[in-house]
């Protein structure tokens, strides 16, 4: 199945990109997407590691098996205020 | 019923007075108001301007949220939430609380609870554009 991927902030910056197309098994977890992300910016795996994903809506964990064609948020950790 | 909450996330400056009347009619007894600003100086660096940018749908939803759970840990009259995103020249307001109440302890303890959970929780991130050019992503903290 395939998933949008977006990035913010740094891992914008590090990327180039603010979003991209991921080719994952179906029944993929958050925590495979994340080690999907890692290998292809392998310089970048400290950064990637240290990201929370989400939904439009919401945080989601790590363990929860992510919906076929939907968009995932990578969030970094936040510095707003 | 009358609106009682104010969320947003703006490019434009924030209009504290505008904020600050729209508490005041509350008619509680108490408005507490936290105005947080860019910082100039940090450690021997000069800032020039600051940099913010947003997940702008997700942070909604999260301000949404720590604003529900703030109602229900204090009696809340009136509250506002305004960030702003893009550039925002140093000494200027990046974001304003407030919250209106009847007594003046729910006010400051429902404004510290709804600023440290934004930095906390909301997806926003600022980068330091500093005097010399350079520009830095500042460290922030991870949304447990």
């Amino acid at each position: 199945m395939t998933l949008t991927v977006e990035y913010y902030a740094i891992l914008k910056d590090v990327t180039g990109l603010s979003s991209e197309s991921f080719e994952v098994p179906d029944g993929c977890t958050g925590s495979t997407l994340l080690v999907a992300v890692s290998e292809r910016y392998p310089k970048h795996a400290g950064l990637v590691a240290s990201v929370r994903i989400a939904n439009s809506e919401s945080y989601i964990s790590n363990e929860s098996t992510l919906e076929p064609d939907s968009t995932v948020l990578l969030i970094p950790p936040v510095s707003g205020g | 019923m009358s609106i009682t909450v104010q969320i947003k996330i703006t490019e434009d400056r924030i209009a504290i007075p505008d904020l600050e009347a729209f508490l005041r009619e509350a008619e509680g007894g108490a408005v507490n108001l936290f105005v947080g600003t860019t910082r100039r100086v940090t450690e021997d660096r000069i800032t020039v301007e600051l940099s913010y940018e947003c997940a702008r749908e997700l942070a909604l939803a999260e301000l949404d949220r720590i604003v529900s759970e703030a109602k229900v840990k204090w009696p809340i009259l009136r509250v506002v939430v305004v960030h702003r995103v893009g550039t925002v020249g140093a000494g200027e307001a990046s974001v304003v609380i407030g919250v209106a109440t009847a007594h003046r302890v729910e006010s400051f303890e429902a404004c510290r609870f709804l600023i440290d959970e934004l930095k906390k929780r909301v997806p926003i991130w600022k980068k330091e554009v500093y005097e010399d050019g350079d520009t830095e992503w500042v460290t922030g903290n991870s949304p447990s």
